[in-house]
């Protein structure tokens, strides 16, 4: 009896140490894949795991924080091969673009939503899907699942420029202001409808517009002020009796229709 | 600016233009027989490109249908259609070379394909490189288009056609 229970006494022991083991394995690599920025539940970790290493990611609720690489119009081809350019700068309308691929499972569910003549695309949005370059992504099988419906532009480079590492992936680009406004991954359109109307309602779109409208406000205060510092030296010039192609404006080569080179 | 190309037809779009250019897929016969089985000709289908600083809808006809009436008031929208080679020889193509700098007098809405209120067309035939085309341009408002074909013209002055590809050619 004794040694029956020294027998088991043993055993259990060896089996929570294995368990144990393999706990702290799995753990390692759960950190090892986070690290990498790869997840397998784009719901529970999306926004963090799927933007590049390097840049900024959204919280989890949001996709909608932080800097991203400027927005930038697309070119690639369509399922169909015909060559495609599509306008994303300057477009009044935002645009969501949709990153995904036909050997995702999980984009399985937005190829079948995009089918859907009804569908509302969330901030009004233009929805344009982006796949791989036919190089890189099977021509054949998006045949199969892309719906008539859908806008797709096959681009790996469009891919590289928004710095996508993953499918699905979703970002949503201001035209008026170039970009991005919000972006991140999901499981489901809901999700990304839910995702991009908390964007929008942040005011993240209303913010993009007014630090562009800023920008174009700075640039054009330093034009007139370059135009009026430019136009006072003419003053100054004109009233010392020295004009447009006097030859002391140019001293070291005697005139402005010189050969000569400057010393 | 941005770059398309295809089917020997090349243009630089500027930010924010949509473009495309395709085969086009009118169903119509590629080969055309007499009553005794005997094959007369046959046909290629020939490529058209569609250019707007719009945003395109999914489906759109050869000369704009389906995005025209979409169009505001600042839109613009541009068709180039191939026809066979062999209309180089007719007069309808005698012109030769891409029309450029075209001007506001040129376009009216009688030229319009789909008569829509407001909107103003042009419309032009001509060979480049052996190949024939029909270029048709839709404005947006009549009474903008001082503003608009300046827009125009800027995109038609970056296209370049090559003569066809020999093993593509016309069998």
């Amino acid at each position: 009896m004794t040694a029956l229970v020294v027998v088991l006494s043993v055993v259990v022991a060896l089996l929570v140490l294995l368990v144990a083991s393999l706990l702290r394995s799995h753990a390692e690599i759960l950190r090892t894949l986070h690290d990498a920025g790869l997840s397998h539940d784009p719901d529970t970790v999306d926004a963090e795991a799927a933007g590049p290493p390097g840049r900024r990611r959204s919280a989890p609720s949001s996709p909608t924080s932080g800097p991203s690489p400027e927005a930038t119009d697309l070119t690639g081809v369509t399922p169909e091969g015909d060559a495609v350019a599509v306008g994303i700068l300057g477009s009044p309308t935002p645009t969501l673009l949709a990153f995904l691929s036909s050997g995702c499972l999980t984009c399985r569910e937005f190829w079948e939503a995009f089918g859907d003549q009804n569908l509302a695309v969330p901030g009004d949005a233009r929805l344009v899907v982006v796949t791989m370059s036919p190089e890189d992504e099977s021509v054949s099988a998006l045949r199969r699942l892309v719906p008539a419906e859908a806008l797709v532009v096959m681009s790996t480079p469009a891919w590289e420029a928004y710095e996508v590492e993953g499918s699905p992936y979703f970002v949503f680009v201001d035209g008026m202001s170039g970009v991005v406004v919000g972006e991140g991954t999901a499981s489901s359109w809901e999700r990304v409808q839910d995702m991009v109307t908390e964007s929008v309602d942040d005011g993240a779109l209303a913010a993009s517009r007014r630090r562009s409208a800023a920008r174009k406000a700075r640039a054009a205060r330093r034009h007139l002020a370059d135009r009026e510092r430019e136009a006072r030296a003419d003053d100054a010039l004109a009233a010392a009796g020295i004009n447009p192609g006097d030859a002391s404006l140019y001293p070291a080569t005697g005139g402005p229709d010189s050969d000569a080179e400057p010393t | 600016m941005t770059t398309l190309a295809a089917h020997g037809i090349g243009v630089s779009t500027p930010a924010g233009w949509d473009g495309r250019i395709s085969v086009r897929r009118d169903g119509s016969a590629d080969q055309l027989f007499s009553a005794s089985g005997t094959r007369l000709f046959q046909t290629r289908s020939r490529p058209v490109m569609h250019l707007a600083n719009f945003g395109f809808p999914g489906a759109i006809g050869d000369f704009g249908s389906g995005a025209v009436e979409l169009m505001g008031e600042n839109d613009v929208f541009a068709v180039l259609f191939e026809h066979e080679p062999e209309s180089t020889a007719t007069a309808l193509f005698r012109s030769v070379g891409v029309p450029q700098n075209l001007t506001a007098r040129e376009f009216e809405p009688a030229n319009l394909r789909r008569g829509i209120p407001g909107q103003s067309g042009y419309q032009a035939f001509f060979q480049e490189s052996g190949r024939a085309f029909c270029l048709y341009v839709v404005l947006g408002s009549h009474a903008r288009r001082a503003r608009l074909v300046p827009l125009v013209n800027r995109v038609i002055a970056s296209l370049e056609i090559t003569p066809e590809i020999a093993s593509g050619a016309t069998a």
